[in-house]
């Protein structure tokens, strides 16, 4: 299990293009939360099962995005 | 038509294409001759749908086009108001950027954003829409930022400890080969590549983009590889030792499949070096040896200074690569002798006799743009512009007006096919209308030749939907433009007709008649296949696996 948490400004196009990229990774989301602390970005946890190479091939992807602040990966376990 | 009106008596000249989708080809093509971001201004609905072809065009191909696309006034969204398409959402996953300006002060940022985004590192197209309350709106003093990382998309500094390992594996290797995508043309590296194959005696090999960035005139240069490549870059990369890979996205029309790749990457058998600027491409098809991300030009400087002795190696390899290219030349010059007809192969020499060396050339989609893959010779770094990775029929014509408006000084030459001319060929309008000469080579095989191929091989000849009936009489569309055409009866006619009109800058429509028949065009490994069982042309018998003795 992967958790990969991404900030990006509070725009509902900008985690629609998130979400884009994200239908075409071979991993399984089993979890999507969307939060905002300062009413200026969002931020986006994932939780995913998934081959390390698919999960590093979304988060490369994800990270092509000009609107994706910042983001990190971690191993969350079995 | 705010947005327009807004330029009236300005210093800007928009240039009226006949269809959008003309358009947006026309900007790729003027933003590869340029070096720089080309703009599309289009309405709402309808005119922005039409981009959208041409905005994947420049997502696959990495080419900087900025797409402005009006919109219906906020204040009816997702009311379904006459030309209300939600672009964004459309354009979302063939863009590198997309924004929808939803204030005016924002306006000017988010274009110059989008210009920005579309250049920095890899580029790639990007989208801003304008609701119509936007434009109308006065404009604000005060700008809005545009909050993106830009960093990100700035390559770091290449690894100085990787790249001095990739030069000992270049320099012990048996049969190095390097690679050459489409990021080696955006990154100026081709004085850096030549020298690197220079000091280790290693062949080049291109992918369709990367044809464009090699000199066809450079010895080492063994032409693109892959699905139509040309055998003897098929048997280099299919039997390299080292590879070295610059600029590419590992398309499996380059490798028709990684299988084997992968496979001998693991057991260590292929080292396979990969300079990429884009993080993302580094392992998302083929895991490499070495991956090292930075600016391909930055990254094989670096890499010369560790190469600094040439490498002693024995030239059986090349010499073998070299019987490959002899034979093929010869088995096809027979072949194209034995048509009746124009045959695609020769016609495309006499066109390169035809044409000075600067001419730039663009290609619709088809079998006439592979035998272009195959058989054209490229001299001038950039000079090829051809539709590779979405393979979009219909961006010949725009393209090559694209070209003439980025540098009217050079000959442009349009190869194209019957079927990829008649999906744009309504642009043709803009050469008088704004002096864009070119000149048009149409292969005329009444066919969607590369599908009928396709039908022919892989469909037990269950020919469908390949074959045109009646044909427009295409000298008669060239005599509705108000251009030369001519349908040529002999080689020594075309060579004439054509060298005549791109040396004086005139435009010509050429009618070739070919024979779909005799219209296979070989090599070619079949989807799913490996290189080395590229179908070769009769008469040619060759393997392409090097047994070393
Ligand atoms: C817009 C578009 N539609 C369909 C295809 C699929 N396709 C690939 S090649 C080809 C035939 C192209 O015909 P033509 O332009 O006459 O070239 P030829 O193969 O005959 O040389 C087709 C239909 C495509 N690449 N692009
Ligand atoms: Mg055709």
């Amino acid at each position: 299990m992967w958790r990969i948490s991404a900030i990006l400004p509070k725009s509902l196009d900008g985690l629609g293009r998130l979400v884009a990229i994200t239908r075409r990774a071979k991993v399984e989301v089993l979890k999507m939360t969307v939060t905002t602390n300062d009413m200026r970005t969002y931020n986006v946890v994932l939780e995913i099962r998934g081959e390390p190479d698919e999960v590093n091939w979304l988060v490369a992807k994800l990270d092509k995005l000009p609107e994706i602040l910042s983001i990190e990966q971690i191993n969350i376990g079995p | 038509m705010a947005l327009y009106d807004a330029l009236y008596n300005q210093d800007i000249e928009p240039i009226m294409f006949r269809h959008e989708q003309g358009a947006i080809h026309a900007a790729e093509a003027f933003a590869r001759v340029s070096g720089r971001p080309a703009v599309v201004a289009v309405t709402s609905g309808p005119g922005a749908t039409n981009i959208v072809t041409g905005l994947a065009d420049a997502y696959m191909d990495s080419v900087p086009v900025v797409a402005i696309t009006g919109q219906v006034p906020t204040t009816i969204f997702g009311r379904d108001g006459f030309q209300e398409t939600d672009i964004l959402g459309v354009v979302t996953p063939i863009t590198k950027f997309a924004y929808q300006v939803k204030k005016a002060e924002e306006a000017v940022a988010a274009f110059k954003t989008a210009y920005e985004i579309s250049i920095i590192g890899r580029p790639g197209p990007t989208l801003v829409d304008i609701p119509r309350d936007i434009q109308l709106a006065a404009a604000p003093d005060r700008e809005e930022k545009i909050p993106v990382n830009r960093e990100k998309f700035i390559p770091p500094p290449p690894d100085e400890d990787k790249l001095r390992l990739a030069a000992k594996y270049l320099i012990e290797a048996r049969r190095p080969v390097v690679l050459v995508g489409g990021g080696v043309l955006w990154s100026g590296a081709t004085p850096e590549v030549l020298e690197l194959s220079r000091m280790l005696y290693a062949p080049i090999v291109s992918t369709l983009p990367g044809k464009a960035a090699v000199p066809h005139d450079y010895p080492l240069y063994m032409g693109p590889a892959g699905m139509h490549g040309r055998a003897e870059a098929d048997a280099a990369l299919a039997n390299a030792d080292v590879i070295l890979a610059v600029g590419t996205r590992f398309s499996d029309r380059t490798w028709g499949r990684f299988k084997e790749l992968q496979e001998n990457v693991k057991n260590g058998k292929v080292k396979l070096i990969h300079i990429d600027a884009d993080r993302s491409e580094i392992g998302k098809n083929v895991k490499p040896t070495i991956g090292v991300i930075a600016d391909a030009k930055e990254a094989l400087r670096t890499l010369l200074k560790f190469v600094d002795a040439s490498a002693q190696r024995d030239g059986k390899f090349v010499t073998w690569l070299l019987e490959i290219r002899k034979k093929y030349e010869e088995v096809m010059s027979k072949i194209a002798d034995s048509s009746k007809a124009f045959h695609p192969w020769r016609v495309l020499k006499v066109l390169r006799r035809a044409a000075p060396r600067n001419t730039i050339t663009t290609t619709g989609v088809g079998s006439h743009q592979m035998w272009a893959e195959v058989a054209w010779e490229v001299y001038e770094p950039g000079t090829f512009i051809t539709s590779a990775g979405l393979g979009t029929m219909g961006f010949g014509v725009p393209a090559a007006l694209g070209a003439k408006l980025a540098d009217p000084t050079r000959p442009v030459l349009c190869i194209d096919g019957d079927g990829s001319f008649q999906m744009t060929m309504n642009n043709l309008a803009l050469v008088r209308e704004y002096n864009l000469p070119i000149v048009v080579a149409v292969f005329d095989n009444r066919a969607l030749q590369l599908v009928k191929q396709w039908q022919i091989y892989l469909y037990r000849r269950r020919i469908i939907a390949t074959e045109f009936g009646k044909m427009p009489d295409f000298m008669k569309i060239a005599e509705a433009y108000d251009i030369e055409g001519i349908k040529p009866e002999s080689y020594d006619q075309l060579e004439k007709a054509v060298a005549k009109a791109l040396r004086n800058n005139e435009a010509l429509i050429v009618d070739l008649t070919i024979d779909s028949e005799e219209d296979i065009v070989l090599p070619w490994v079949k989807p799913g296949d490996w290189l080395t069982s590229a179908i070769l042309p009769e008469g040619m018998n060759t393997p392409l696996t090097y047994v070393e003795n």
